[in-house]
C-alpha cells in the first residue's frame, strides 16, 4: 500500500481492524468461520455452519497483506490453516461443501467458489514468493477445481465461456463469475507453466466479458449480472471484473481490455454515493436502486479498484469514514442500510441490516488490512443491543461474544450460539 | 479351415463364440453424457450410418434419412429447438438427427415405421461403441418439426430424435437391468410378469412393483452418480424446499447429542448427502433406507465417487411385499421423509414402520405434496390426457393428499404433530403476478416491496399453509 493510502488512516482504521479481529475470533477461527448470511439474493439464517464460499477472500487477502508488511508468522499460520480446511471441504468434482453463501448449505456456489479460488491462488502465489511451502494437498485442490470443475464441467464448448451450472440454461453465463475464473486461470497458468494449454479458455472467457459490456446508454461500461438481454446491473458485482481486465491487459497487451476497464471504472465510480456506499442495482428502464446499500459490497468495490491498480485516494477518503461508521460495539459491521425499500433508514432498521455476516465483513477486513499503519492487536468487542423491525414487528437484536439473538415481544425469531452449525431457534 | 469356420459348423458353439463378443459390446455400451472437444471424422460417422442402414426396415422401404450436424451455430440452434436442456447436446461434436418418412405406414397397428427407426438408432449407438465413441439417444424433443425445418428437411420426413456422438469423457456406471427370466416367457405370457405393469395410479401398484420401478428409474432420472446433473430436471437439491428441509433437520440435530439419523426411502441419496455435507460429525449414525439393493448400490457408489466428507449405512427393505426397516424398535432419534408417501395408495404401513423404529421422544420431519395446491402440470395433463407431462412419468405413481388426510394418517400411525408448515404458499403466485403487473406499469418500488415479501414468504405457518405446494410436519 502506498503512502497515499495511509492518509485515510488516523488511527481509526487500526482500531477498527483490531476490533474486527476480535469479532471474527468470536465467529470461528482460521479453520473456518460460522455465521448466518444475509446476501444480495436472499438469506440463510437457519444454517450457520462454516461456509466455504467467498467469505475467505477478504480474509486470505488481508492476512497476506498483513504478513507482507509485518512478517508476523501468525498470519502465515492462518493461511496454512485456511488452505487445509478448504482442502478437506472439497469434493471429488472440485466443488466445495457449503459454498452457496445465501443459499447454503449447498455445494457449487457461483460466483462464490471462483471468488474463493482466485483468493486461494493469490495466497499461493504469495507463499511461493516468500518460499513458504504450500500445505499438503493444496496443489491438488486447486488442480481439481480448475480441471474437474471449471474445464470439464462448466466450460461451454459452444459459447466458449463458463456457465454457472451444468444443467438447464446453456446460453446464459454470469460475467462476475467469469471474471473471477479469468483471474484463476491466469494465476493457475503462471503457477503451473500451462499458459499455452489454458490460452483458449482465457481468451474465450475474456471475449465473453467484452461481448456483454454495455457500449452506450446510462449503463455504458457496465457488465450485467447475466449475459441475457434485460439483465440487471449490480455495480459492486460488475466492479469485480476490474482486476480481470487489468490481468488480461497485462498478460495479452491487448488494448481492448484497458479500454473496457476504463469504461467499467467510469460506470462504477458514478455509482458511488457522495455520502458513502454504492448503489445496489442499476436498471435499463428505471432509476438506480439505492436501497439497501451493502456495507461490505462498498468495501469490496474499493478492493476491486485497488487490485486493478485503479486506487483512488479521494474515493477512499469519502468511503472509509462511512464504512467505519457502520462498525458496531461487537466489532462486527452492519450488513446493509435500507432493507425494506429504504424505509429502514427513516424508522427502525430492518433486521437484515444489522445482522453481521462473515461473508461481507471479510471484504472490509481485506480493505482495511491494507490501510493499517501499526501492528494490530485483537480488541474484544462489547455487547450489542438494537431495536429493529422483523416483518413489521418491533424486535430486539442482541449480540455478544457467544450468541446472537433476535426477539420480539411475542416471538423468538432467532437464537444462535456462536460457532455452532444450527441455531437453537430460527423462524426467519 | 479357420477356427471361425469350425464354429460355424457346431451350432451352439457358434452362439457362444461370436455371440459373446456381441453381448460384450452391448454390455459395454452405456449412454455417454460427457464428450471431449475432439472432432469425429466424417468417415466414422459414415460407418455408423452404414451400420444403421443394415438393420431391417419395413418392406425394405428404407425411407430414413440421417443428418449429421457438426456446424457449431446450427448445432446450437438444434439444441435450442430440442428444448431438452441437456449439456451433452451442447458438448457433443456431432448430433445425428434421425428422420423417417412414415406417410405410408401411419395406421400400421404395430408401428413398423417407428420400429424401423428404433432399430436404426440402436445400430447407431452400437456402432459408436464398436468404434470406441460415446453416444446417447435423445427422444424428449419438444419441437421435432422445428428441427426438421432448421435443417431444411422436407415436411414428409419426421424427426425421431437426436443421437449425440463424440469421444467419451466420462465413465458412467452400469445401471441395473432386469434379469432375462423376468422379461422372457416361452409360448404364452407368464402372469408373474404382470408385476412390471406401469401406471400412474397408486392403487394399481404393489410394493414390489414400486420397488422395481424405483430401482430402474434411479439410473435414468437420478442425479448423475458423480454429482453432475445431466438429466431433464434441474437438481432438486438446489431449491428452497431442500434448503428448508436440510436446515430444519439441523435444528433438530442441534437439540439432540449425536443422534442416530434415518432418511426414509432415500432414492438417489440427496437428503443423506445434504446431511453429510452440512452436519458431518454431528450424527452418531446415519442410515439411508430404500426398497432394493440396486438403490443401495447407487447411493454407495455415488458417495464414494464424490468422496464425501462422511458416510452412511444403506439399509434395504427386508421383505418383498411389506415395509420392514432392518433396525430394532426405537433405534432412531431423528428421521426424515421427503415426498414419499405420495407413491403409495395406503401409506399407513410405512408410517407405522417408521413409528416403530423411532425412539420415544425422537423427531420426524415429513414433507408431503399438497393436493390443494394448483400444480399446473396436473391440469395440463388432464386437459391433454398426456401423462408424459409433469412428474409421473419419471416419479412413478403419485397420489396427492389433503392436509386433513395426512394428519389423520399420522395420528393413526401414532405420531404427534409438534409443528406444521406450508412451503411455497399459493399467494406467492399472486404476488408474482402482481409484481409483473407493477413492473409493466412502472411501479417499481411496490414491485420491489412485493418481491421482498416473496423472498421472505417461502415458509408459512399461517392461513396459507393449507394452500401450499408442500406440507411440512415435525412429529414425535
Amino acid at each position: 500500500m502506498n503512502s497515499n493510502n495511509m492518509t485515510t488512516n488516523n488511527g481509526s482504521v487500526d482500531m477498527a481492524v483490531g476490533r474486527l479481529e476480535g469479532w471474527l475470533a468470536t465467529m470461528g477461527g482460521s479453520a473456518g468461520y460460522y455465521g448466518p448470511v444475509v446476501g444480495l439474493r436472499g438469506v440463510s439464517m437457519a444454517w450457520c455452519g462454516i461456509g466455504y464460499d467467498w467469505r475467505w477472500e477478504g480474509l486470505l487477502d488481508g492476512w497476506t497483506t498483513l504478513h507482507r508488511r509485518t512478517k508476523d508468522p501468525v498470519h502465515l499460520d492462518r493461511m496454512d490453516a485456511a488452505l487445509n480446511a478448504l482442502t478437506s471441504a472439497q469434493l471429488a468434482n472440485g466443488t466445495f461443501c457449503n459454498s452457496y453463501f445465501e443459499n447454503n448449505p449447498f455445494e457449487g456456489g457461483m460466483p462464490y467458489e471462483p471468488a474463493l479460488m482466485a483468493a486461494v491462488l493469490r495466497t499461493l502465489s504469495y507463499m511461493r514468493e516468500i518460499a513458504h511451502p504450500w500445505p499438503v494437498g493444496t496443489a491438488e485442490m486447486v488442480e481439481r477445481f480448475v480441471e474437474e470443475r471449471l474445464i470439464k464441467e462448466l466450460w461451454n464448448k459452444v459459447l466458449k465461456t463458463f456457465n454457472n451450472w451444468m444443467q438447464s440454461d446453456f446460453e446464459r453465463y454470469s460475467p462476475p463469475a467469469v471474471a473471477a475464473i479469468v483471474e484463476i486461470l491466469c494465476d493457475y497458468a503462471k503457477l503451473t507453466d500451462s499458459a499455452e494449454r489454458l490460452a483458449p479458455y482465457i481468451v474465450g472467457a475474456a471475449n465473453s466479458l467484452l461481448a456483454c459490456q454495455f457500449r452506450d446508454g446510462p449503463r455504458m461500461g457496465a457488465l450485467p449480472l447475466s449475459n441475457q438481454e434485460g439483465s440487471d446491473v449490480s455495480p459492486c458485482m460488475a466492479a469485480r471484473a476490474l482486476p480481470a481486465f487489468a490481468r488480461l491487459q497485462q498478460q495479452t497487451g491487448d488494448a481492448r481490455f484497458a479500454t473496457a476497464g476504463d469504461a467499467l471504472e467510469r460506470f462504477v465510480r458514478n455509482s458511488f454515493l457522495p455520502d458513502g456506499g454504492i448503489a445496489v442495482m442499476a436498471f435499463a428502464h428505471r432509476s438506480t436502486r439505492l436501497a439497501p446499500l451493502f456495507v461490505g459490497a462498498t468495501a469490496d468495490t474499493l478492493r476491486s479498484f485497488e487490485r486493478a491498480g485503479r486506487y483512488d485516494a479521494t474515493l477512499m477518503r469519502t468511503q472509509i469514514p462511512w464504512l467505519l461508521s457502520h462498525q458496531t460495539a461487537s466489532g462486527g459491521f452492519d450488513t446493509a442500510v435500507g432493507f425494506e425499500d429504504g424505509r429502514g433508514s427513516k424508522r427502525l432498521p430492518d433486521w437484515r441490516d444489522v445482522i453481521p455476516v462473515c461473508g461481507w465483513t471479510d471484504k472490509i477486513y481485506g480493505l482495511l488490512a491494507g490501510l493499517v499503519e501499526k501492528p494490530v492487536s485483537l480488541v474484544s468487542g462489547g455487547p450489542v443491543s438494537r431495536s429493529v423491525r422483523v416483518r413489521g414487528e418491533e424486535a430486539l437484536f442482541m449480540e455478544d461474544n457467544v450468541s446472537m439473538t433476535l426477539q420480539s415481544k411475542n416471538t423468538d425469531w432467532f437464537n444462535w450460539r456462536k460457532r455452532t452449525v444450527s441455531p437453537l431457534t430460527c423462524r426467519l | 479351415m479357420t477356427t471361425q469356420d469350425t464354429t460355424l459348423l457346431t451350432g451352439d458353439t457358434l452362439a457362444s463364440a461370436s455371440g459373446d463378443d456381441f453381448l460384450a459390446l452391448l454390455e459395454r455400451r452405456h449412454s455417454t453424457r460427457m464428450f471431449k472437444e475432439t472432432p469425429v471424422s466424417q468417415e466414422l460417422i459414415s460407418r455408423m450410418v452404414k451400420a444403421a442402414t443394415l438393420l431391417p426396415t419395413s418392406c425394405n422401404r428404407q425411407l430414413w434419412h440421417f443428418i449429421a450436424v457438426t456446424e457449431p451455430d446450427l448445432k446450437r440452434k438444434v439444441s435450442k429447438l430440442s428444448d431438452a436442456q441437456q449439456s451433452y447436446l451442447y458438448d457433443a461434436p456431432v448430433l445425428i438427427a434421425v428422420f423417417y418418412d412414415t406417410s405410408l405406414e401411419t395406421r400400421n397397428p404395430c408401428c413398423t415405421a417407428e420400429v424401423t427407426v428404433g432399430m436404426s438408432i440402436s445400430a447407431l449407438l452400437l456402432a459408436a461403441e464398436a468404434h470406441n465413441l460415446g453416444a446417447i439417444y435423445l427422444g424428449g424433443i419438444r419441437r421435432p418439426a422445428g428441427i426438421g425445418k432448421a435443417l431444411g428437411v422436407p415436411p414428409y420426413l419426421k424427426c425421431f430424435g437426436l443421437v449425440c456422438v463424440g469421444w467419451k469423457d466420462d465413465e458412467p456406471p452400469a445401471p441395473n437391468r432386469r434379469p432375462v427370466q423376468d422379461v422372457l416367457s416361452f409360448n404364452t405370457f407368464d402372469l408373474q410378469h404382470e408385476r412390471y405393469r406401469a401406471d400412474i395410479r397408486p392403487h394399481l401398484w404393489t410394493l414390489e412393483q414400486i420397488a422395481d420401478f424405483r430401482d430402474k428409474l434411479l439410473w435414468y432420472k437420478g442425479v448423475h452418480i458423480d454429482g453432475k446433473t445431466l438429466h431433464v430436471d434441474a437438481d432438486v437439491r438446489f431449491s428452497p424446499l431442500f434448503q428448508f428441509m436440510t436446515t430444519r433437520l439441523g435444528l433438530m440435530l442441534e437439540n439432540v447429542a449425536t443422534p442416530r439419523v434415518l432418511d426414509v426411502l432415500s432414492f438417489n441419496g440427496d437428503v443423506v448427502m445434504q446431511l453429510i455435507t452440512a452436519y458431518n460429525g454431528q450424527m452418531a449414525e446415519l442410515y439411508a433406507y430404500d426398497l432394493t439393493p440396486g438403490i443401495a448400490r447407487y447411493i454407495t457408489e455415488r458417495f464414494e465417487r464424490l468422496r464425501l466428507p462422511g458416510t452412511c449405512t444403506c439399509l434395504v427393505n427386508a421383505e418383498a411385499n411389506q415395509f420392514l426397516i432392518p433396525l430394532p424398535d426405537g433405534h432412531i432419534q431423528i428421521m426424515s421423509c421427503y415426498e414419499r408417501l405420495e407413491h403409495f395408495e395406503d401409506p399407513l404401513p410405512l408410517l407405522r414402520e417408521m413409528r416403530r423404529v423411532l425412539a420415544p421422544g425422537g423427531r420426524l420431519l415429513l414433507l408431503v405434496s399438497n393436493r390443494y395446491y394448483p400444480h399446473m402440470y396436473r391440469y395440463k395433463r388432464m386437459r391433454n390426457k398426456n401423462y408424459s407431462l409433469g412428474r409421473n412419468w419419471n416419479r412413478g405413481p403419485e397420489r396427492k393428499y389433503e392436509p386433513a388426510q395426512v394428519e389423520r394418517l399420522l395420528r393413526e400411525a401414532g405420531f404427534r404433530i409438534t409443528d406444521a408448515f406450508g412451503l411455497q404458499p399459493v399467494h406467492l403466485k399472486m404476488y408474482d403476478l402482481g409484481i409483473k403487473l407493477c413492473r409493466r406499469l412502472g411501479w417499481h418500488r411496490l414491485a420491489d416491496r412485493w418481491a421482498d415479501r416473496v423472498m421472505q414468504g417461502y415458509v408459512t405457518d399461517g392461513f396459507f399453509r393449507t394452500f401450499s405446494s408442500t406440507l411440512a410436519y415435525e412429529l414425535e
